[in-house]
């Protein structure tokens, strides 16, 4: 009877030190830190996105790799809940070398000194000068600080589908900015667009807002500090003291988004655009007809092939767009600060990731393919690429663009969670802009700490 | 009396028909959606059935990703963790069920207190301590926590079985000599069969579809799992649906076997012979 | 205990105090698994996670110790999220965790009878809990759309009006505890296991006594299912405070925070905002909540639980 009870133990016992010898056998010499043995170098890089960045990116390594013979990289792809999971690194200080990060979460982690300061490196550098790159490329986090390189540019604009402006008997979109259109004929425009079930469209009498087979325009209502920029208007006072909430431009550039939804019935509102399906989808079966969004739903609608193009986005009081991006950044736990900066450098090269800017999800970084007529031949091509993007899309991103407040706002997660809470109020049709503005004001500003750099 | 008898039987069946359609909806989705372009996914009203049929979606998803590197490193990590499941904590469960010892109670409920913490705020520490003990990037902080009890819920979930296993079987054998460990592995487990298959069921499902230990514990693509696999399909503005429907079907088919298997040893009623004395 | 004979009464309490020693020894030996688990995996990251919570924490800093300052910052509603999304998660779960229970007995019930195709209607009815995330979503979606989901199809029909489910302030949580009951596979299997854990001799004793469909019910199987029903409303209530999938993948906590649950509040505010000094406060939080309600619970239990085999004396 003891024997067996002894036994089990034993038997328990055996299992779990074997388990934990075996376990420990597969422990590879991966991961970040590990340093250089007989004189190779290894980094650590991290990224999310679909397989297909996965792919494009996980070639821009290997070909960094060949030019680099020294240096190995652990490339890892991480799909999902990739904040939580660099910051387990984090805390355990093995963070990546070199990582594509939110620009936002760059900032912040700078803040904590996590991010490792680029201007000396840059300021050294010969290869790199911020004049090729397209403005705020480099995302500073002080006067003296530069928290990263963007790799990917990317801009709002209207993409629509061709076919539904032909069936409607509508212009194309204008690509100019100078054509672009007033606040007023673009609603027009999507009335038009705009069909219930029984073939009326939204200007005409008789139009059932309850029965609507395909929408006019859809806009991700997140988006909504972008629209600012199209009346003029700022999210921040001139001198960067506060939030610029009561600044009734704001309300009235809002107001006149909502008012796609609720007055004019042209937009979904959030219940129906939660059984609409992703942007591009959404355009190429049809069931809407103008997506205010960023480029990089490119990529979905030429692997859709769908029939789109692309016009600028129109005015309130100005033409213009927003710059939005992300950034790569290098970590300041890193043992291989030169090699982990080559690294970056490569990955913000457009000629290493050339596939994804030619795929239409990227957009390069640096001037000269905007300018040189050969580089750009490179990557606008089609199938994710469509007529109106080099003057829609390329110049204005290259010529009239304001970076997005992501670059610039302190506490921007927070806020905007409180901001977006509220404003579902005004998307659902509940309260005006300026109910809400005012109701919100007090707790937003609260949470606002200031700016990292001025703009 | 028969006539009664067979409307009910009747109902009961229209009922459980009508909730089984309910309940398949989202399996049918999944595969349906896997069979199609992805540009059909998500039209509404939905295509409930795809035109044309494509079943090379199954043949890309799992060639995209070594899926087959995947599917042995979760079986590994699940033979240890279900093994180590049932062993523990009925091991356990008999101690707070069965053992009178001085405190017992008291320290069940220190216990039960490891539940009510959310991960979010354990996440870090948890992982700082096996990153200094030097497991980062291996299985062991996947698998060996199995063995040390294999969770609460599961010890709490065989005590609430073993306490309703009349006393009387155990001091009929204490009578005779017994140990504790031969009333716990000659009568207990026996008895207990119902429970001890809904432990393994469980931790093996839950095991098979966890994502977020192998993300964080995980630095590199060659141990990954089947459920991060399918994460991989996710990217951060779509996500390539048709693959991801594709792998879960596959990866949901082992689990809806084990669980129709399992339930052959759920066995009706147990027959407690003998007990009269 | 009689005491016609001293010396045996201090024999008794001598063998009576040996065996207690031999069961607590043997007690804790088959318990040490998890005692030592719990010592190794668990006492560390609370005590952690405790101390985190008097500091300014973000992580990729050294924390800095800040008292109880996260703590008014909370009760003092600073935080405006703190209040609402504490009121929010209670009132889902006072309605889910006993409709849960209360469904899942029933499919149980009806699962345990003798039925063709037993099995397969079983794996049917726990598949919900199986299939990814994003196929329940999108079923749901489609269920709850208000122009053109089914269920408000289905209500026109009977003449009801339609509802706006997930997408209004007031029925967002109404309708995720609907939800909820579909994934009660899980504990409809728990409690077919304690419905086979019943023997038969005691419905057929009840039979011979003339008893009919309700007696059985209601002198037998509710006693003696009793434990696994306080086994799966502990649970419940521990897991109903954390629910946290709805609000991630479906309303991101809207509309208008209306579907704030509680941890979600948490996992954003250690992993977006970046602040897990504050997250540490907030959880501690729930966890006091928690375990005051569970002991609640568990105290009252005496009264109400059944255990065949003797319960805990």
């Amino acid at each position: 009877m003891l024997t067996k009870k002894l036994t089990a133990c034993i038997v328990a016992g055996a299992m779990l030190v074997s388990s934990i010898g075996l376990v420990g056998c597969s422990k590879t010499n991966s991961g970040s830190g590990k340093g250089s043995a007989n004189g190779v170098v290894n980094l650590t890089y991290t990224t999310w996105g679909s397989t297909n960045e996965r792919k494009a990116q996980g070639d821009a390594i290997k070909e960094f790799e060949a030019k680099n013979p020294n240096i190995k990289v652990n490339f890892q792809h991480i799909p999902t809940d990739y904040e939580t999971k660099l910051s387990t690194m984090i805390a355990a200080k093995t963070p990546p070398d070199v990582a594509l990060l939110n620009k936002q979460t760059a900032l912040t982690w700078s803040e904590q000194n996590k991010i490792y300061n680029l201007k000396p490196l840059i300021d050294k550098d010969t290869e790199i000068k911020e004049d090729d790159y397209l403005h705020d490329s480099f995302v500073r986090g002080g006067p003296d600080k530069i928290v990263g390189i963007t790799p990917c540019q990317e801009v709002f604009a209207i993409f629509y589908n061709k076919d539904m402006f032909k069936a409607a008997n509508v212009d194309p979109l204008p690509t100019k900015a100078q054509d672009a259109l007033t606040w007023d004929q673009f609603v027009e425009v999507a009335k038009k667009l705009t069909l219930d079930q029984n073939g009326k469209n939204a200007s005409e009498a008789g139009f059932d807002p309850t029965k609507i087979k395909q929408y006019g325009v859809f806009f991700e209502t997140w988006a909504w500090q972008t629209f600012l920029v199209l009346n003029d208007a700022k999210l921040l006072t001139d001198d960067y003291s506060k939030l610029n909430l009561s600044d009734p431009a704001v309300a009235e550039t809002l107001q006149k988004f909502a008012d796609l939804i609720n007055v004019y019935h042209v937009c979904p509102s959030p219940a129906q655009a939660k059984t609409l399906p992703a942007p591009a989808v959404a355009l190429q079966s049809k069931k809407v007809a103008m997506d205010y969004d960023g480029q990089w739903i490119q990529l979905d609608l030429g692997v859709a092939k769908t029939n789109f193009d692309v016009g600028v986005l129109p005015k309130i009081k100005r033409c213009t767009t927003t710059l939005y991006g992300e950034v790569e950044a290098m970590f300041q736990g890193t043992k291989h600060s030169e090699e982990a900066f080559k690294l970056l450098k490569w990955m913000t090269n457009p000629e290493g990731v050339l596939d994804l800017d030619s795929s239409g999800l990227w957009m390069p970084s640096r001037k000269a393919y905007y300018t040189d007529p050969e580089l750009i031949n490179k990557w606008v091509i089609k199938p994710g690429h469509s007529d109106g993007f080099k003057d829609a899309v390329m110049n204005q991103a290259l010529n009239d663009s304001e970076p997005d407040v992501g670059y610039y706002l302190k506490n921007d997660n927070e806020i905007m969670n409180i901001m977006n809470s509220a404003l579902d109020q005004l998307w659902m049709g509940k309260k005006t802009a300026a109910q809400v503005l005012k109701e919100i004001e007090p707790k937003a500003q609260a949470a606002y700490k200031g700016v990292y750099v001025n703009k | 009396m028969r006539k009664a008898n067979i409307i009910r039987k009747s109902i009961l069946y229209l009922i459980l028909i009508l909730l089984s359609v309910v309940c398949l909806l989202p399996f049918y989705w999944m595969l349906r959606s896997s069979l199609m372009d992805v540009s059909q996914i998500f039209v509404m009203p939905p295509i409930w059935f795809p035109h044309p049929i494509k079943f090379s979606n199954y043949k890309e998803a799992l060639s995209i990703l070594p899926f087959g590197r995947y599917f042995l490193n979760t079986f590994y990590i699940v033979a240890f963790v279900v093994s180590g499941t049932i062993i523990t904590s009925s091991l356990c469960a008999y101690s707070f069920a069965r053992i009178r010892w001085k405190g017992r109670d008291f320290v069940f409920g220190i216990l039960m207190t490891a539940l009510m913490l959310p991960y979010a705020v354990t996440l870090i520490p948890t992982f700082i301590g096996w990153h200094a003990l030097g497991f980062y990037g291996t299985y062991v902080p996947l698998t060996v926590p199995a063995w040390f009890g294999g969770g609460v819920f599961n010890i709490f979930l065989l005590r609430q079985f073993f306490l309703t296993i009349p006393k009387e079987l155990d001091e009929a054998a204490l009578v005779d000599g017994a140990s504790h460990f031969t009333i716990y592995s000659r009568i207990i487990i026996p008895l207990s069969k119902p429970a001890l298959i809904v432990v393994g069921l469980f931790s093996f499902i839950n095991t098979w579809n966890d994502f977020l230990g192998p993300l964080v514990y995980l630095d590199n693509e060659n141990k990954y799992t089947l459920s991060l696999g399918i994460m991989q399909f996710q990217g951060m503005y779509s996500a390539q649906w048709q693959y991801m429907m594709a792998a879960s079907t596959v990866v949901v088919l082992p689990t809806v076997l084990i669980f129709l298997i399992g339930q052959n040893y759920f066995i009706e009623g147990i027959a407690l012979t003998g007990l009269k004395g | 205990m009689s005491t016609a004979s001293p010396a045996l009464d201090v024999k008794n309490r001598i063998k009576r105090s040996k065996s207690e020693k031999k069961n607590l020894a043997a007690g804790i030996l088959f318990a040490m698994p998890v005692l030592l688990g719990f010592l190794i995996f668990v006492i560390g990251p609370m005590v952690a996670s405790a101390y985190f919570s008097l500091t300014d924490y973000s992580i990729a800093s050294t924390p800095k110790f800040v008292g109880f300052g996260n703590y008014k910052r909370l009760f003092s509603n600073e935080d405006p999220f703190f209040y609402k999304s504490l009121g929010v998660t209670t009132y889902y779960v006072f309605f889910s965790v006993p409709a849960q229970i209360i469904f899942a007995l029933i499919m149980a019930l009806l699962l345990n009878k003798e039925i063709k195709g037993r099995p397969i209607f079983r794996t049917i009815f726990y598949l919900p809990t199986i299939v990814p995330g994003v196929a329940s979503a999108a079923i749901w979606i489609w269920l709850m759309d208000p122009d053109l989901g089914l269920l408000n199809q289905i209500l026109s029909m009977l003449g009801l009006p339609g509802s706006k489910w997930i997408f209004s302030e007031t029925t967002v949580i109404p309708a995720l505890v609907l939800m909820s009951l579909w994934t009660t596979g899980g504990t409809m299997i728990i409690f077919l296991a304690g419905l086979q854990g019943i023997p038969r001799q005691l419905y057929e004793a009840i039979e011979v006594d003339g008893g009919n469909g309700w007696h059985k019910f209601w002198y037998i199987t509710m006693p003696m299912i009793t434990p696994t029903l306080f086994f799966n409303l502990i649970m419940g209530l521990i897991g109903g405070f954390q629910v946290f999938t709805q609000a991630y993948i479906m309303t991101s906590g809207g509309p208008n925070n209306a579907s704030l649950f509680y941890v979600y509040y948490l996992y954003r505010e250690a992993f977006s905002n970046f602040r897990m000094g504050s997250a540490c406060a907030i959880a501690w939080v729930l966890f006091i909540i928690i375990a005051v309600l569970t002991f609640i619970v568990f105290k009252t239990s005496n009264k109400w639980v059944y255990y065949e085999g003797g319960g805990n004396k």
